[in-house]
């Protein structure tokens, strides 16, 4: 093939037609209508709570929220910490007992036959449920809430992880099997890689539930503690008919919730840059 | 051993566990650095048959024997490659590693497996893609990937599975005359299945030609023409004619099913 190619010529001009525009435009361009959107609703919101003038412990108002963040930012500050290293435990013992369950069961057919059914109808179970349980078996503190953000954050990475595990394609298997490839090799050579990307969306799902499990953790198996987290918060600025306060810690476990998302999601970028569709920037 | 030819199968029988007689009483011998083709309507065993021959599927009763071996036994995958009609690369791995990786599962070191693979990459015209992903490929050269990938075992034998079947016209042929250099420069034999009868005639030495329900070789034809064959061989009245010739093979059986049927139904 010399330089001259068809082929050759057509690819220069598909880099042409692919010189994107810079990282910021891109970037505005798409957080500029969520953006937008958020600021119109506060707005609203804000027009409503002037115009109706309700108690700020029946609807509170965008500025009593902002006023919550001035007088009480050392609090939140602290609560939003504590449930972070919480979430970051509940997550990290999540994607390991997730990923090495569903090794276990997508290596043994008949244990995934016999046991995924029963992790989906476990997964079905409440988990206020499991939380007496956890009680008497943890006490009231950090073990039983972690132990509620795994039950909650767990089920998507197994889930994901086993479909990832089965669905090495047929093709490449055959390829392995016709250059005599061993079982270990065809272990880290084929199926762990070809699940990963599989892993990682389970991982990105974990992220935001355990958040969501830790906070509902804190709320139901918590009470006690001296210094609690955001849910802790939630229960005792509620229990005093604070909802500015109640927003605020709110407010905080969606932005940790929403940050943990984007932070997993970039590190499965970074592993699956060159490779895998879900990865690969829009054009 | 002893025996002249590098494939042999006789009065293969393949029936699937759900009753398809996918073939029946197949038999073919193939020569050391012939190029065969198998061409035939889908649905005739083409694919099957190569299958069988790479290990991947086994006989219903017959036998075969690849180099002397049972297909599928370690001594005869070691002379061999297949190409599938999907290019089959692993998306995480860059062009040369990809290429690397038969040796790599041979347990070939590093150094030597990717110089190898250099070397398989500028035969097929890729050396400049080397660090690409397979993503960032065009379907041709995905292809190209592939073959690099099956060559870079010196293989004696390649089975192929319509591998520019899912290509437009211009790289089809293309591909096919970079395939026939190659297969001149390494000797290899080249079994190779498509359901284009122009391409066989212009790739093989001799088309087998099949029919299917339940898939039986019709006939086997011999391309009388010796290799370099350029695009004037396309224009040539001995292709015009081998093509007319498997063209009729095809439709004379189309036509027997067509009027059994109509007789069936009347
Ligand atoms: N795993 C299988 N189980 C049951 N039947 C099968 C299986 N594989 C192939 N067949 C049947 O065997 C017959 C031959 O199939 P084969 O794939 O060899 O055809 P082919 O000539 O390669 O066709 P194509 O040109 O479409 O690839 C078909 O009738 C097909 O339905
Ligand atoms: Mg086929």
């Amino acid at each position: 093939m010399t330089k001259s190619s068809p082929v050759g010529a057509a690819s220069a001009g598909a880099d042409v037609v692919l010189r994107r525009p810079s990282r910021l435009v891109t970037w505005l361009r798409n957080a500029l209508p969520v953006t937008v959107a958020f600021l119109v609703f506060v707005g609203l919101w804000q027009l409503g709570i002037t115009i109706f003038k309700p108690q700020p412990f029946i609807v509170p108002g965008p500025l009593n929220v902002l006023q919550a963040f001035q007088e009480q930012g050392a609090s939140l500050w602290e609560s939003t910490l504590i449930t972070l290293r919480a979430t970051a435990v509940a997550f990290g013992l999540s994607a390991v007992l997730g990923a090495a369950v569903s090794f276990l069961l997508t290596s043994i057919p008949i244990l995934y036959k016999a046991v995924f059914p029963l992790t989906v109808v476990f997964q079905s179970v409440p988990v206020i449920v499991f939380v007496p349980l956890l009680l008497t078996w943890f006490g009231i503190g950090m073990p039983s809430i972690i132990a509620v953000a795994v039950i909650i954050s767990i089920f998507p990475i197994i889930a994901n992880t086993a479909i990832g595990l089965r669905s090495t394609d047929a093709s490449l298997k055959q390829l392995f099997q016709l250059y005599g490839a061993n079982s270990w090799q065809s272990l880290f050579k084929l199926r762990l890689p070809a699940a990963l990307p599989y892993f990682f969306a389970g991982l990105r799902i974990a992220a935001g539930a355990s958040v969501i499990g830790v906070v509902v953790g804190e709320y139901m198996a918590g009470m006690a503690s001296t210094k609690g987290g955001l849910g802790f918060l939630v229960v005792e600025t509620a229990s005093r008919l604070q909802m500015a306060q109640l927003a605020a810690a709110g407010l905080c476990a969606a932005i940790l919730g929403i940050s943990f998302f984007l932070l997993v999601g970039y590190v499965g970028n970074l592993f699956l840059k060159n490779w895998h569709e879900s990865a690969r920037e829009e054009r | 051993m002893g025996s002249p030819f590098v494939i042999s199968a006789k009065d293969v029988y393949k029936r699937f566990p759900d009753g398809t007689l996918a073939l029946e009483g197949v038999a073919l011998a193939v020569q050391p650095g012939e190029f065969v083709s198998l061409v035939g309507p889908s649905g005739c065993g083409k694919s099957t048959l190569l299958r069988i021959l790479a290990g991947l599927e086994d006989i219903t009763s017959g036998e075969a024997k690849v180099e002397g071996y049972a297909p599928g036994s370690p001594q005869a995958r070691q002379e061999m490659a297949f190409v599938f009609q999907e290019p089959t690369l692993l998306p995480w791995r860059s062009v040369l590693h990809n290429v690397a990786l038969p040796l790599e599962l041979r347990g070939v070191s590093s150094a030597q497996r990717l110089d190898r693979a250099r070397e398989v990459l500028d035969l097929v015209g890729l050396g400049a893609r080397a660090g690409a992903f397979p993503g960032a490929l065009s379907g041709g050269m995905k292809m190209r990937v592939s073959i690099a990938r099956a060559l870079i075992t010196r293989p004696k034998i390649m089975l192929m599975d319509e591998p520019f079947g899912a290509l437009d016209e211009m790289t089809r042929q293309r591909l096919n005359d970079e395939l026939l250099s190659l297969k001149q420069a390494t000797g290899s034999t080249v079994v190779f299945v498509t359901h284009n009868m122009f391409e066989a005639v212009y790739l093989s030495q001799r088309i087998v030609v099949m029919t299917p329900h339940p898939g039986r070789i019709a006939e086997v034809l011999e391309v009388p023409v010796a290799y370099p064959r350029t695009s004037e061989f396309r224009a040539s009245e001995t292709y015009g004619k081998l093509v007319y010739r498997v063209l009729n093979v095809l439709e004379g059986d189309a036509a027997k099913r067509v009027s059994v049927h109509s007789e069936v139904k009347a």
